[in-house]
Order: C-alpha cells, then sequence, then structure tokens
C-alpha cells in the first residue's frame, strides 16, 4: 500500500528502502555525491510517488534519473573549468559503473565501459540490484520487452569484450 | 538469473564494502533540505542557473511515468523504437484488428493472429499469420500464411483454409502493426520526415501519447494525418489510425479513416512447442 504524504508514513518508506537506494547511487557516482543523490531521489519521492504496492523499481527510475543529471552537471563543470584553465584543470566527470568497478576488477572494468549507457544500466539492474526482467523495466523507464533487448545485448557485448585477447596478450 | 557473467559483476559489486547502516537522522536532514529547496525552485519558477539548481531541474523533468515531466520527441521515439524491438530467440505473438470506415460507413474489419520466430541476430527467422476474422471487401477469414526462407528465397506459404487451396509466393509479409510501428519508429530515429508529439492523452482506457508521423516511409500526403498511439507507461505500441478528407476525383468529399489496434502483444520463449504454432494448420487459440 502506498503511504498516504503524511510524514510519518513518508519517513517509514524512506527507512525501508534508503539501503537499496543508497547501495545504488554507491555504485553509480563518488562517494561524496551519494548522501545527496539518495536525498533528491526521496525528495523527489516524497511528493511524486505513485500508487503502486512495491515502489522500490520506481525509486530507482528516479534515482537513475538523479545520478543522470549529476554526470550532465558534472560534465558540464568539467567543460567549464577546462575552459578557464585549459593547461591545468583536472577531468571533472563524474564516475559512472565501470570507474566504479575499477578497483576489484580493471579487466571487467574496461569490458563495462565498453557497453552503451543503456546496456550497462540494463546489466547492473540485473546483477547489484538483483531485480527481476519486470522490475528492471520499470526501474529502466522501459518496456519488458525493450528491456530484455537490452539485456541480451548487454550480455553479449560483455562477454565478447571478456573474452577477447586484450592488447597486451596480442603484442606479447 | 545466475550465471557466471553475473557472478562476475556480483563480485565486483562497489557497494559490497560501502559504509555499513547509514546515518538515517542525518540522511533526513538532507531530505527535508532537498524537499525546501525543490519547494523554493517550484515557486521561484528556477529552471537552471547552479549546478545543485541545475540538477534538481533535469531531474524534475525526466521523473518516470508516474510522475510529472514530459520527454522530448526523439527520447519517445527512441523509447519506443526498443519496446517495439524483437528480442532475439524468442517468439513474439501479437493479435490485431483493423477497421477501415469512409464517409459511406464501415468498409472493413479484420482480426488476424501473428507469431514471429527470432533468430540470434534480432531477425525473424519465421512468420505466421492467420486472418481469423474479416468482413468486407477483398478481405476473408481463415487465410493462414507463413513466411520463410526456402532454397534461399523469401516465400509465403498460403493455406485458404476454407478452399483448402494451398500455394507458394515469393515475398514477405509485413508481419504485425507492431512491425510497422517498429519500421517507422526507426526511420524517424534516422531522421526521416517529421515527427511530432501531442499532449497525453487516453486511448482505449489507457495513458497514450499520440505520435504524429508525416513523410516518414512515404511522401507526406495532403490531407492525411497518421497517429501513432504509444502506451504513455511502456512505450509500446497501441494503435495506428490513418485520417484523410478531401474530395475525391468527381469533386465530391470523401473521409478515410484506418485503425490498426494492438490488442495483445505477448513474448513467448523459443521452444518446440511454441515453435510448433508457426506451422500452418496449426491451432490459434491460446
Amino acid at each position: 500500500m502506498t503511504p498516504s504524504r503524511d510524514s510519518p508514513a513518508r519517513w517509514a518508506l524512506y527507512e525501508r528502502h534508503l539501503p537499496a537506494i543508497r547501495a545504488y547511487a554507491l555504485r553509480r557516482v563518488e562517494p561524496d555525491a551519494v548522501d545527496d543523490v539518495v536525498a533528491e531521489t526521496f525528495a523527489i519521492a516524497w511528493r511524486k510517488l505513485p500508487r503502486v504496492d512495491d515502489p522500490l523499481p520506481w525509486l530507482y527510475g528516479v534515482a537513475r534519473k538523479v545520478v543522470h543529471g549529476h554526470r550532465r552537471s558534472h560534465a558540464r563543470r568539467g567543460a567549464l573549468l577546462r575552459r578557464v584553465a585549459s593547461r591545468t584543470a583536472p577531468d571533472a566527470a563524474a564516475p559512472d559503473h565501470a570507474e566504479r568497478v575499477g578497483h576489484a576488477d580493471p579487466e571487467l572494468a574496461r569490458a563495462l565501459a565498453s557497453l552503451s549507457e543503456l546496456e550497462r544500466e540494463a546489466i547492473c539492474l540485473v546483477a547489484w540490484e538483483g531485480l527481476s526482467g519486470a522490475d528492471a523495466a520499470r526501474a529502466a523507464g522501459c518496456s519488458e520487452n525493450a528491456f530484455n533487448v537490452r539485456l541480451s545485448r548487454a550480455r553479449a557485448h560483455l562477454r565478447a569484450r571478456l573474452t577477447a585477447p586484450s592488447v597486451l596478450e596480442l603484442s606479447a | 538469473m545466475t550465471d557466471d557473467l553475473l557472478d562476475r559483476l556480483r563480485a565486483a559489486d562497489p557497494a559490497a564494502d560501502g559504509p555499513s547502516a547509514p546515518l538515517a537522522l542525518t540522511d533526513r536532514a538532507r531530505v527535508t533540505t532537498a524537499r525546501r529547496r525543490r519547494a523554493g525552485a517550484r515557486a521561484a519558477g528556477v529552471a537552471g542557473g547552479g549546478s545543485a539548481l541545475a540538477a534538481i531541474a533535469v531531474a524534475a523533468a525526466l521523473v518516470p511515468a508516474g510522475g510529472d515531466g514530459g520527454l522530448a520527441v526523439a527520447d519517445v521515439v527512441a523509447r519506443a523504437a526498443e519496446a517495439t524491438d524483437l528480442p532475439a530467440e524468442r517468439i513474439v505473438l501479437t493479435r490485431s484488428e483493423v477497421d477501415v470506415t469512409t464517409h459511406e460507413g464501415p468498409q472493413l474489419h479484420e482480426a488476424k493472429t501473428t507469431w514471429i520466430r527470432v533468430g540470434a541476430d534480432g531477425e525473424p527467422v519465421t512468420v505466421r499469420s492467420v486472418i481469423t476474422e474479416a468482413s468486407g471487401e477483398g478481405v476473408r477469414a481463415g487465410i493462414d500464411e507463413v513466411s520463410r526462407t526456402k532454397e534461399g528465397r523469401q516465400v509465403i506459404e498460403q493455406l485458404d483454409t476454407q478452399s483448402n487451396e494451398l500455394r507458394t509466393i515469393v515475398g514477405t509479409q509485413v508481419p504485425s502493426v507492431v512491425s510497422k510501428a517498429h519500421g517507422l519508429l526507426e526511420r524517424a530515429r534516422a531522421g526521416d520526415g517529421r515527427v511530432r508529439l501531442g499532449e497525453e492523452t487516453t486511448y482505449a482506457g489507457r495513458r497514450a501519447l499520440p505520435l504524429a508521423v508525416a513523410g516518414v516511409d512515404t511522401p507526406p500526403t495532403e490531407g492525411e494525418r497518421r497517429v501513432l498511439y504509444l502506451d504513455a507507461e511502456t512505450y509500446a505500441p497501441l494503435a495506428l489510425t490513418v485520417h484523410s478528407a478531401g474530395d475525391d476525383v468527381d469533386g465530391k468529399p470523401y473521409t478515410y479513416d484506418l485503425v490498426e489496434r494492438v490488442i495483445e502483444h505477448r513474448v513467448l520463449p523459443d521452444t518446440a512447442e511454441n515453435r510448433a504454432r508457426l506451422e500452418l494448420r496449426a491451432p490459434v487459440g491460446g
């Protein structure tokens, strides 16, 4: 049952889904941006939560948009910094799934980075958020059919990248 | 879904070693602050400026279906093209109906069931369509057709179940209204023709987005209007309508309306049992 807009019910929703949304954000943005992403997600949900039995896929969808906005802001700031201080401005691009994986599994990170953003998100919603196809489609904002197409492409591309010999292996 | 690929992804989960239970009270304060900031932005009508407000504006404009905010027509076209794409190694079942009405009244009605078996490359391998109902000039119920590649050629095996006449025609069929819609959307995505997104409306009891298309696959025709109605939540097609009006060759006014509706659209596993549905004479129901 969807909580009414009264505060106790909304906070109960927040407490119930905070760990999942926080983990979602942690997987996709730098650590010091996680709290802001989580706060924006629930601030949006406060007013716009639809009447559904399980709001978590919808919350993931909102979080996805907030993460997207965060990355675009980073890109704009990075571009501005580069224009203002052309020689020494650091690359201010926000990390995405691939970069967050980099330390644990560099080969996987490279393969993940070669996918399109939609393909990466599809396979990560299944692997990391553990969503079913139907729920992942809701989170991704597409039909289940479209999601299955994205997921099958993501799996095929990722498998191809991981089984292809690396440049170092080829040159050895 | 468990397999080595997903297991490897799970092993590299960035959140696996994340911070333990968050400080809920601290995070509540952030949510309250974010709510106040958003309320202030709404009151001030601020649409940009500053990275935090820009992020809020972007997030507000991109709230998924069920919330406020619209999508650009390019996004709608892209999502609808994805929703109508064929899933590899599946069988897609579509039931559709067509009705044609002119200024003289109802002209044609046809109900069709189509199965498409999709290969590993996402392309149709076999297509079967059966006309289950038909009335009007030039249409008959009981036409059962299977399209496949035979001896290197695309052929249609057509069975008239009423006369039991079987013939083979060289060519391919456009499987269903969903396939038609996908073709239109992919061409629109490539920049062909003009596409205009209308205000959200209701179609067959569902929230719908009307997408007017012109000159996408045929040159635009004066007096003709083609609209693809998309489900506002899933972007799957609900109906394709064509309306044209004008004067005929004798100078008399005419109207023509074609409505092709999707009654059912399902993805089935590519099993032997489901593949059997794509054979001529196989039962249609179920």
